[in-house]
Parts: structure tokens; sequence; C-alpha cells
């Protein structure tokens, strides 16, 4: 029961942070392998701001979902917008958006590890005390509850504008065929910050949570993430918003029983092998499209 | 010259170990295989070699041989497993190949030392020798450039399609390619430990990918002239600047960012943009051609239908029907 | 669906040798059959035709022959032995060069070093350098090689991919509109130098929209619609059949024709 409850939080946290990823590399083509470090900095901004004073969750919350939805947009604006201005082709702008995303992550990972020297660090200075739960032989923080009740509710939110709202459909457009989108008369550009900004907020979201899931995380923490996001959306399939949700849930629960039964430092390669395997027997994941060559 | 040398020797070092991982990665990019392979080999490379040379007294040369020949069957292997995947998918699975490997040595249990690895690898390997050694690998990569190698391997990255109708066997070449990773990543990795006479998991991983691919984009992605120029801006540039210090990853990660967004082909690539357009700038343009454009096709034409066939012409005109 | 047999008229008395022949090809995408069963067969040293309206299945049918899409069913056989299985490279090795609907050449290669591109394929070196000046000879390319593709006229470009597969020293050429987008003058320089190719033994098989073109060309014509072969034979009887006149132009024009 009790590895029921951390494998459904868990694979909350990883649904909030792989959504914003999804998000991005399902409709406006952009792989953001800044969005790990976004997430940890957003942390860690909320991390500076106690040491000043004692603030409650909420607030902590709505300030990394503000540093995540500024970073992102950042990124998205001085980094992956010129970079598609200036290439001639689809295939070397995806690369250059790969190298930008991860140089962006060094520095914004320097910056924090300058700060910690590469320790752990939390937000236990918040003024939110967290209240655990017993229920049949298992417990459960609140916080745990709150992360995964935000994070179903916001995956169906999500799920519901793209396919409902105007907006949502001129990103689902643009993720099918960008020129025509733009023959169209929709704005990627804007709709792109946009876009690069919920996800941003989202990664701000699941960070600060995350940390105080797991009292302390380091500066290093946000690129694991960042694989096993990858590893989460390969598995749904890319594009595909009940996909990430699948795929979430299963690496939590594969890794939690895992965590269970052995001594924990196979956890990782879990999401690694996961994703070999997935790859090669059914690369376009339970519900997405297919990237095979046919040469 | 001599003294200089010495002083820097450690620099010298890295600089070759950079050089030879960077190439790792950057053969198969020429080849349009996105792979990081290389990091991957570098630690089992890296690790055998230094168990070869602790448990079986191994030569420093044995071992790098036997490591590297390894770790090029491994790079095949995983090719023939993976090739049909592309960009994207292609570089994930082999990051995470490279991940995996770091678990494998953390939990080696004896052999592999754990998390603090193995020590104690002496042996008579120099400096000069890796200096050989790189040089070794710069050359292969150089003669893979030249002549029909150099042709046929620009057609398989811009357009297999038509490579294939050229007559290469574009599988091959990619096989060819992930091989190359293996060896290169697997050199890099003996090298790195019979230099340093250690190795713990905490030196291979992520960071191999993120050193390798900045030379890579800082440098150049489509020559070795790149890879070396990266590996020397990258290796000696904090040392150049005194006053980074410990901001190493800062100025690597804001290089990488300016590299990715004003140098798509790196230093190397905007070198040669420039050549060529002082050349284009010297001579005369290509010559108008040999007839002068006509007017416009539909009277021409006409004029051509045969007589006497009146459906000729009905069809001539109806080819605007598209 | 015929066996294509050629008329008296064009074609070598006796049993006719054959350098390609397709059985029945078809190819289809799911639901839809862009190619539907044709066969043909085409003698060495002539050339041919493929004529139709946009969507009648002429470029699928050169993908599926060059076997860069696969087919659904069917056979092909060259020199008298099936390939229907092998992979693309296999063609370039067997003498068979073709070029591009789109020009397809390589941005960072000079003109010269294109063209060489096709040389490398032949097996023997010694001849390599021969064939390239060949080549450039041939397609009128002297003062070029230096240049790179994206300095010269599109119709230049054409010219280079020509040269390239020339330079292969194929015996079968495929060209898939090598005169698209080109202008009166230009296509009637093409069409004699492929006549000149012919008159050295090169048969060919052109992919082609222009009907003058065609018919100034080619010995020998195939029309297509809707995937299928509708009429075959000497390019002046194929132009004035009743089915390749509705297919270009609607029913209408062939009542009143």
């Amino acid at each position: 029961m009790q590895e029921l409850l951390n494998a459904v939080t868990l694979g909350s946290v990883y649904l909030l942070f792989a959504l914003g990823m999804s998000l991005t590399w399902g409709t406006i083509d952009i792989l953001n392998f800044s969005h790990g470090a976004i997430f940890m900095f957003a942390s860690f901004s909320a991390y500076l701001m106690l040491e000043h004073s004692a603030l409650s969750l909420g607030l902590l919350i709505l300030l990394g979902m503000i540093a995540g939805a500024a970073l992102s947009f950042l990124v998205q604006f001085v980094v992956f917008e010129p970079i598609l201005r200036r290439s001639k082709d689809k295939g070397s702008a995806e690369i250059q958006v790969l190298i930008g995303g991860i140089g962006t992550g060094m520095i914004l990972l320097a910056i924090a590890q300058h700060k910690t020297r590469s320790n752990p660090f939390g937000l236990n200075g918040s003024s939110t005390e967290s209240t655990t739960w017993h229920w049949g032989g298992a417990h459960i923080t609140d916080v745990a509850v709150l992360t995964t009740v935000v994070a179903i509710s916001l995956w169906l939110v999500v799920g519901w504008w793209l396919r409902r709202s105007r907006q949502g459909l001129a990103l689902r457009a643009i993720g099918v065929d960008a020129d025509v989108a733009a023959l169209m008369g929709i704005d990627r550009r804007g709709l792109a910050m946009v876009t690069m900004a919920i996800s941003g907020a989202l990664a701000g979201l699941a960070g600060i949570l995350f940390t105080f899931l797991q009292v302390a995380i380091t500066p290093e923490s946000g690129d694991t993430l960042l694989l096993k996001a990858f590893a989460c959306i390969v598995l749904g399939g890319v594009g595909s918003m009940a996909g990430v949700a699948f795929g979430a849930f299963l690496l939590a629960g594969a890794e939690t029983v895992l965590l269970t039964r052995t001594d924990g430092s196979w956890v990782d390669a879990i999401s690694f092998g996961l994703i070999v395997l997935v790859l090669l027997i059914r690369p376009s994941g339970m519900f997405g499209r297919a990237e095979v060559r046919r040469t | 010259m001599i003294v200089y040398f010495q002083t820097h020797e450690v620099l010298v070092q890295g600089t070759c170990i950079a050089l030879v991982l960077a190439l790792s990665i950057q053969v198969p990019m020429r080849m349009g295989v996105f792979s990081f392979a290389g990091a991957g080999c570098y630690g089992i490379s890296a690790y055998l070699s230094a168990i070869l040379v602790l448990e079986r007294g191994f030569s420093p040369f044995a071992a790098i041989a036997t490591s590297v020949v390894t770790t090029a069957a491994v790079g095949l292997v995983l090719g023939v497993i993976i090739q049909r995947l592309t960009g994207l998918y292609l570089a994930m699975v082999t990051f995470a190949f490279d991940l995996i490997i770091g678990v494998l040595v953390i939990n080696g249990g004896n052999r592999t030392g754990g998390s603090t690895g193995l020590f104690g690898v002496i042996t008579n390997f120099t400096t000069w020798h890796m200096l050989v050694l790189a040089a070794a690998a710069v050359t292969c990569a150089a003669v893979s450039e030249l002549g029909r190698a150099g042709r046929r391997v620009e057609a398989v990255r811009e357009d297999p399609e038509l490579a294939s109708s050229m007559g290469i066997n574009v599988s091959r070449y990619r096989l060819v390619a992930f091989t190359a990773s293996g060896a290169l990543g697997g050199l890099a990795g003996a090298m790195t430990v019979m230099i340093r006479t250690t190795i713990a998991p905490r030196d291979i991983g992520f960071n191999l990918i993120v050193l390798g691919l900045t030379i890579i984009v800082v440098g150049g992605t489509r020559s070795w002239k790149g890879a070396v120029l990266g590996a020397v801006i990258i290796t000696w540039l904090p040392s150049a600047l005194t006053s980074i210090g410990e901001w190493n990853t800062l100025v690597y990660g804001v290089m990488t960012v300016i590299a990715s967004i004003f140098l798509p082909r790196g230093l190397y690539g905007l070198w040669l943009s420039g050549v060529r357009w002082w050349q284009r700038h010297r001579r005369a343009p290509a010559p108008a051609p040999a007839l002068p454009d006509d007017a416009p096709d539909a009277t021409s034409r006409l004029a051509l239908a045969s007589p006497g066939s009146p459906g000729a012409a009905a069809i001539e005109l109806g080819e605007g029907v598209k | 669906m015929s066996t294509a047999v050629p008329s008296a008229a064009t074609q070598p008395a006796g049993p006719m040798p054959t350098i390609l022949e397709l059985r029945d090809v078809a190819v289809h995408f799911g639901g839809v059959k862009a190619v539907d069963g044709v066969s043909m067969a085409l003698a060495p040293g002539l050339i041919y035709g493929i004529i139709g309206p946009n969507g009648s299945g002429k470029s699928t049918l050169i993908a599926a022959i060059t076997r860069l899409i696969k087919a659904t069913r069917g056979d092909l056989i060259l020199d008298g032995q099936p390939y229907s299985r092998l992979s693309p490279s296999i063609l370039a090795d067997r003498g068979v060069a073709r070029t591009f609907q789109t020009v397809r050449l390589l941005s960072e290669l000079t003109v010269r070093a294109n063209i060489q591109l096709g040389a490398d394929a032949r097996a023997g070196r010694r001849r390599d350098r021969e064939a390239v000046t060949q080549a450039i000879r041939a397609t009128r390319l002297e003062g070029y090689e230096e240049f790179y593709p994206n300095e010269l006229s599109y119709g230049t470009q054409r010219r280079v991919e020509i040269a390239r597969a020339l330079a292969m020293g194929p015996r079968l050429l495929l060209l898939d509109e090598p005169t698209a987008g080109m202008n009166q003058a230009e296509r009637a320089e093409i069409s004699a130098l492929l006549r000149d190719l012919r008159a050295d033994g090169l048969g060919q098989l052109l992919v082609e929209h222009d009907v003058q073109m065609m018919v100034d060309t080619c010995d020998y014509v195939f029309a297509m619609n809707a995937g299928q072969l509708i009429a075959q034979g000497p390019p002046a009887d194929v132009v004035r059949d009743p089915l390749v006149q509705e297919a270009y132009l609607g029913r209408r024009w062939r009542n009143d024709a």
C-alpha cells in the first residue's frame, strides 16, 4: 500500500515535469534541454528567498512558477528564437536548439553550484509545516496529496486546453505543419513564447513540490530528471497527453518497486533501460507518432 | 618550447583526451549519426584497461589495444541494434546507454571499486605516447574526410536516398560510424586511466558528453580541424583566463549558447565560410548559360506543335491543367 | 494490363533482349493505389518515356523501380535477374543511374566533386578521372567545375545532376522530369543531349510532363493515368490516343476531337 502511495506521488511529480516538456516538444517542436535546470533553479530561487524570510508553501509555489515561467520565456526569447530565425533547415535547427538548451542548463547549473557548493539544499525554512496522515498502515504527507491532486488536475486542464481552446488548436496545427500554420495566420512566435512560459511554470511548480517531498535536492538533480522525463514521453508517445501520464506513472511504479526490492542504486538504470527498450520495440510509444528512418 | 610543454603537461594531456573524445562524437555526426555512445565506451574502456593492468599485469599498450577493440565491437553491436533510429531518438538512446554504464560500474563490487573507483594503475605510459595515439586518431579522422571517402560520407549525411542511388551502402556506413565512435571513445578512456592512474564513476557520464559536444559546437562540427581547435580552446581557455577559476562550467555554458546561436558550424566552419566568400568575391560569377532565356513557353510550344495533329496541340494547351 | 511488347516499327526483330522488365508492379499506400499493376519491358539502347498527368503514379513507379519505395507486389528484373527485394544501392552496381525530380546536389561540394561522386560508384578506379572529364564535356559544363551548387542557375544545376549520373558509366539512365522548370531553349538542348547519349548506346527511361519534349526525344512512350498504363507505342501514336487525350483534358475534349 505504501508502495502504491509512493509510486503515485512520484508519478505525479514526473507528470508535472514531463508535461511541460511534452507540451513544447509535441507542438512547437522544441526539446528544451534546460528544462531540468529550470526545474532546479526555480527551487533554488525559492531557497534563496527563504534565506531572508520564512514564506508559506503557497507563496513559494507561486514564486517557483513565476521563476520557471520567466526563465523558460527568456530561454525561448534569447536562445531558441534567434536559432530558429537563422537556421537554414529543420535538421540543423533541431541540433542547435538542443545544444543551446544544454548550454543554458550549464549556466544555471554553474550559478547554483557556486552558491551551494554542490551540496543539497531544501526548503525547510518555509513557514508551512507539513502534516502526515496515516491510513491503513501507510502514511502520506499533505504535500504529497497536494502534488498528486495538482498534477492530475493540471494534466487534465492542459489536455482540455489543447483540445478545445483556439490557442490549443493553433498549437496543435503548428505541431503538425508549422509552415501551413503560419500561412493560416497563426502567430507562431507569440504562441511559442506563451507555451514555453507555461512549460516553465509547470517545471517551477514541480521543482518546489519535489524539493518539499524529497526534503532536499542538489543542483544536479535537474539533469537526471530530464532523462526520466524523456523516458516518460517516449514511453507514452510524443505529443500525446494520455501518453505522458501513462509514461510518468509507469516509470514511477517501476522505480518504486525496484527501490523497495533492491538496494536502490539500480533505480536510475530503470528509466535508461526502459528508454532503450521502448525505442527498439515500439518507437512510437503507446499512443504516439513514429520516428523511424526509411533508408 | 620543451620547457613550456613540461610545465603545461597536464593541459596537453587534457587536450589529447578531450580531442579524441570529441572525435568520437564528431566522426559519426559527420555521417548523420547523432551518437553519444563514445562517452559510454570511454567508461567501459577506462575500467577495462585498468582492470587488465591491475589484475592481469598487461602492458599499457596491450591494455589500450584490447580495450579499444572491445569498445569498437560494443559500438558495432549497439549500432546493429539501434541503427533504425533517427536524430534525437538515437541521441537519447546512446545517452541512456552511457548512463547505464555509469550505473554498472558503481555496482561492479570490488572489481570496479564501487563509488570510489580504481586507483594505482601505474605504468610506463607517458604524455608522448598519448600524443602519438591522439595523432593516430586524428589521422584516421582526416583520411575519412579526403577524396572518395570524404565525398561519400558527405552524401550519407546530407542525402541518404541520393547516396543509395549512387551505390553507397548507407547502412554499412552508419555501422562504421558506430564502430568508430566506440573505438575513439574507448581510446580516450583508456588513455585517461593510463595517464591519471585512477578512474572513478564521477569521471564518466554526462560531463563527458557535455565536454565533447561543447568542443565540437565551438570548434567545428564537420572536420577534425574543428575538433582540434575546439579541444585546444576548451582546455586552455580556463587557465588563460585565470580569473575564471571555479566558473568553468559557466564559461562553457555561455560559449555553448553563443556558438549554438551564431556559429552553427563552429569556429572552423565560420573560417571556411569566410574563405569561400573570399574566393567567390575574387573570381567571376558562374558563366551564364550558353543559350539565352526565351519568351514564355506557351507561344513557343504552340509554334512547335506538329501540323495535322490537332490532338497534340490540344494536349499541350491542357498542360496548364495540372 | 497488357504486357508491353513494343511495336515492330521501333524495336529490333526477333526475341527482344530486355534490360529492364516490370511484371505487374503495384504500389499501395494504405488504401491508395499509386501504381496499380504496371508491366513493361525495355530494350537496351533506346529512349523510353513515361508520360501522364500529375498524380498518375509516374514518380512512384520510378521510386519503386529504384527501390527507394517497396513495391506492394510485382517483379523487378534487370538483365534477366530479379532485384525486387534488394537494396537501392544495388542498382548503381548494375549500371543503372538516375536523376531526381528536385535537384539533389550536395551543397558542400563543388561541381567537380559532385560529379566525382558519380564516378566514385564505378568499380574500377583507374578510369575515374576520365569519366568525370567526359561527363563534363558531354553536358557542356566546362568552366563550372569549381563553383558550388548554390552559385549556379537552376538549369545548370540540372546539368550537373545529369553529369553526375553519366560519370557512373551507366547502361540505363532514369530521368525523373529532367526539364522541369526549364525554358524551351534549355529543353531542346537537353533533348539533343539525350539523343546524343542514345547514339553512344545509353538506354534511357524518361519521366516527362512536356509532350513536345517527349515527341522529340523518345522512341517509345508509355502513358499512365491513375496508376495504370493506358496506352503505349511510338510517341506520335500515343499522343493521338483518345484515352490519353481524355486523361489530360477530360471527356469533352475527347468527344470533340
